[in-house]
């Protein structure tokens, strides 16, 4: 059989597609009107990232903890929950991580394995914290989990300076990891890591739980209409609980894998703001586990490409915030193309009827 | 034939839902008459109505009023025209008084304050001029149903209104209410106003209305006029057929006790008690129906067999166990089905493909599974096989649910829970606002897990339904039970609804013996 694409995703993507283009349609207007030399900037802009095998991993390495916390905010936003704890799921994630590395001295690769284990656990119970205070008390999970942001950031600096700190430092860096901690890496000349090659079969796991497992089916179901769930007898404060938990896991691995990956101590002074980033990601591949590598992706170059050019021309960085912002605004506004849609539908329901007439 | 006042011609309109709610439909009304509009729930006569007050846009078909094509975006617009509409839910402030209700948006000003004299003595003039008889001071919240419909009338007339519609009317209304209000819109005519009436009571209609149009499935029946025609030849042409629908069954055999409900008591979240002291026994084979006036603890009593809520007082036994305070989920499993009464809320998920609202009860069944995986073709196997057995019509299992008609959608829900194979089914109106068809279809099914010695619990607000498909009938009034006919041969309609009303009442050992 031909599975046929409905209408709806059609246009769900062609949006999508819309608002991509259109964003940087007026990126590229701002750069022409205000820089002194707009072709370079947006020749490194666009191209710039291609240009060498190094900033090839840049792009690569940067992707990485995107897509962690993209397939997080889609694990969390599934089960209908607006849970924007995985920020601080991420960072306390790289905490618990340093944690980890620092305080065992288990063999190689087993106290890495520990040490990740370590920034989920942390991970799970950050992003459980608002599912929990959601299902028993009905708090907003919105209002909960921007506050207990905040609690992860001092909270876990704290642990790192009471306990991590490492004195020779003049920032508040905690002690250097063993060699073996580290990612390894994969190419010469990028530092592009296995943390990669985690983060995609990360990718794959996700797909598989969403997708092919009837959890999975549940999440989904409950965060489309909680009252049928419950109605077909499924347990929807499980559900929401065991999908916040696992989304959370899936930040604080991404804490780790960074952590392990580009560094070689923690130096986080503040939230580093990849949770943020997950949610662009997760809105751009449409909450599909399959589509997140490649919204990090494109998430990634534009990053790289904006780095490029602040450095070589007079346009800031801060111009992908510009095309970030324009892109959720126009992604979230359900009235562009909303004409197409009805013309769409309209035309499958004449369709349905016809195909009435005949039976 | 007198002078048109409004021309509503080929309007069609598609839902972003998918559902053709009207197609090609025309509307042709003279000044002063009173119109009515007719057909069964989900024939479209709300829609329409939506589109001429502007609430709605149409995807195509063009509207006259007065001789002029209008095309309102909003109903501020379409009430300057001189057209206003009671809607079947009141548009009320109920904790506002009756006069500023009447004034609201349009308060005759003092300076920067509201004139409160002038805007009293204004609705006191109108009501006595219509003879609307209300009070401008009382607080809607205070007021009875029927008042309140007043109200909204007087709303409507106080903004100028020509052409008035009727969303319903005497849906909410006692007999007596409704004689009330067709005396004052008869008084309306007189005074020049053109009345829509809309409603699917065939009496009514011909009790008051000239003329009537007849809207069946979203399309254009026709139109007549009220003398030339007969009850039967307007039902038939609602209906689509000659007669009420009749169900071919054959006599029931009862079984054994399945569901004993015993002294059930509910408070629900307003504290109020909605279900007092009900008991009764269904048994396997046996359909029992479960009559009354919505909102008299019909729902609310089959959401407590199903385990929808807590701290309900009694014990419900099925099957020699009592399940009260047992999870939905243990409940599905004892082999308990139920076809809720609200679709689109709890029914189906309509943003999810019509297969994934067809496993929601079955999602952990080994069945659909290999490897502990969810298997995409065992689940197509299923799915199509349900698609083709309740005969929903869609392109395909992979269609959003949303996209389906009433009735297909309806039969989602019905192919999902009798395919659950339950020992019995609670069916809470299972065939409210959907084409005959489907309708037809549900009943045949109904009376199939009958024969087959499964317990069937129904509760209809459809008194026809309830009637012709039920073998005994429990009544319900005020959240217990008023009456039980272990033979639904043995009441009448008429008698039914005095229990219904609670003007009639049968004692315990009367509902025992009988």
């Amino acid at each position: 059989m031909t599975i046929k694409k409905n209408a709806m995703t059609i246009v769900e993507i062609l949006r999508t597609m819309v608002a991509i283009f259109c964003s940087l349609l007026m990126v590229f207007a701002i750069i022409l009107l205000v820089s002194d030399q707009p072709v370079s900037a947006l020749r490194d802009f666009l191209i710039g990232p291609l240009t060498s095998v190094r900033r090839i991993g840049n792009v690569i390495e940067a992707m990485t903890p995107l897509i962690f916390t993209g397939l997080s905010v889609t694990m969390l936003y599934r089960a209908g929950l607006f849970n924007l704890a995985m920020e601080g799921a991420f960072f306390i994630g790289a905490v618990a991580a340093t944690a980890g590395a620092l305080l065992f001295d288990l063999p190689p690769v087993i106290n890495l394995v520990v040490a990740m284990a370590f920034a989920m656990i942390a991970g799970g119970i950050v992003t459980f914290i608002p599912a929990i205070l959601k299902v028993k008390c009905h708090a907003n999970e919105l209002v909960t989990s921007l506050m207990l942001n905040y609690v992860c950031l001092y909270l876990g600096l704290y642990i790192i300076t009471a306990f991590f700190y490492d004195p020779q430092m003049n920032s508040n860096y905690s002690y250097m990891f063993a060699d073996s901690m580290v990612l390894p890496k994969l190419f010469s000349k990028t530092r592009i890591n296995t943390g990669t090659i985690i983060a995609l079969v990360t990718v794959f796991v996700v797909w598989l739980i969403l997708n092919k497992t009837s959890f999975g089916y549940k999440v989904t179901l409950v965060g489309k209409n909680d009252n049928m769930a419950k109605y077909s007898g499924i347990h929807a404060g499980i559900v929401i609980i065991g999908s916040q938990i696992l989304g959370g896991m899936l930040a604080g691995l991404g804490g780790s894998v960074e952590l392990f990956g580009m560094y070689q101590r923690f130096q986080y002074q503040g939230l580093p703001g990849y949770g943020w980033d997950g949610v662009l990601i997760a809105i751009v591949a449409r909450y599909q586990a399959k589509y997140i590598p490649l919204a990090a992706l494109f998430l990634a170059y534009l990053r790289i490409g904006a780095d490029i050019m602040s450095r070589n021309t007079d346009i800031p960085f801060e111009i992908v915030k510009i095309i970030q912002a324009i892109m959720i605004v126009l992604i979230s506004a359900q009235a562009i193309l909303s004409k197409y849609r009805q013309k769409l539908v309209v035309k499958e329901a004449k369709e349905l009827e016809e195909m009435g007439e005949k039976v | 034939m007198g002078n048109e006042i409004l021309r509503m011609e080929q309007i069609t309109k598609i839902y972003p839902n998918g559902v053709m709610a009207n197609k090609e439909v025309n509307l042709f009304v003279n000044a002063g008459e009173i119109h009515a509009l007719m057909g069964e729930n989900g024939a479209g006569k709300s829609t329409l109505m939506k589109i001429l007050f502007g609430i709605e846009p149409k995807d195509s078909g063009k509207i006259y009023f007065k001789g002029k094509e209008i095309n309102t975006q909003s109903a501020a617009e379409t009430i300057k025209l001189g057209i206003g509409m009671v809607h079947q839910h009141f548009m009320l402030v109920e904790s506002l008084r009756v006069y500023e209700n009447v004034i609201l948006g349009m308060e005759p000003k003092k300076g920067l304050f509201t004139d409160k004299e002038s805007a009293i003595q204004l609705v006191k003039d109108m009501a006595k001029k219509y003879n609307l008889n209300v009070d401008p001071m009382a607080k809607v919240s205070d007021l009875s149903v029927g008042v309140k419909q007043k109200v909204e009338i007087l709303k409507v007339l106080v903004r100028g209104a020509k052409l008035l519609i009727l969303d319903e009317p005497t849906a909410v209304l006692t007999p007596q209410e409704t004689k009330e209000l067709f005396e004052q819109l008869i008084l309306l005519k007189q005074n020049g106003h053109t009345i829509i009436f809309i409603s699917h009571k065939i009496k009514e209609v011909r009790q008051i209305c000239d003329n009537i149009t007849v809207l069946r499935g979203g399309r254009y029946v026709g139109t007549m006029p009220v003398a030339d025609s007969t009850e039967e030849e307007i039902s038939r042409f609602m209906v689509g057929r000659d007669v009420v629908l009749k169900v071919n069954k054959s006599p029931a055999k009862f079984g054994d006790v399945l569901l004993d409900v015993q002294n059930v008591s509910y408070i629900n979240q307003e504290n109020k008690k909605v279900l007092n002291n009900v008991s009764f026994q269904l048994k396997r084979g046996q359909i029992l129906g479960v009559a009354g006036v919505e909102g008299n603890g019909q729902n609310e009593l089959a959401e407590c067999i199903f385990g929808f809520y807590k701290n309900v007082q009694g014990k419900i036994i099925f099957n020699n166990q009592n399940i009260l305070e047992k999870s939905i989920h243990d409940i599905r499993t004892l082999g308990i089905s139920y076809i809720p009464e609200d679709r689109i809320k709890t029914g189906v998920a309509k943003d999810v493909t019509i297969w994934e609202n067809l496993v929601s009860d079955r999602i952990d069944s080994k069945e659909l599974k290999q490897k502990g995986l969810l298997n995409g073709k065992k689940i197509r196997d299923m799915t199509k096989k349900l698609i083709a057995d309740f005969a929903i019509l869609c392109k395909n299992e992979d269609q959003q649910a949303g996209m389906l008609s009433g009735g297909n959608m309806q039969k989602v829900v019905v192919a999902r829970e009798f395919s659950a194979n339950p020992e019995l089914l609670i069916a809470n109106q299972p065939t409210r606002g959907i084409d005959v068809g489907a309708n037809e279809f549900i009943w045949k099914k109904i009376v199939e897990q009958r024969d087959a010695g499964k317990g069937i619990l129904l509760i209809s607000a459809d008194l026809n339904e309830v009637m012709e498909l039920s073998d005994s009938i429990l009544v319900m009034c005020d959240g217990e039970p008023a009456a039980y006919f272990e033979n639904s041969k043995d009441i009448t309609e008429y008698e039914l609804g005095m229990y219904m009303l609670g003007i009639k009442k049968q004692t315990e050992q009367e509902r025992r013996g009988a």
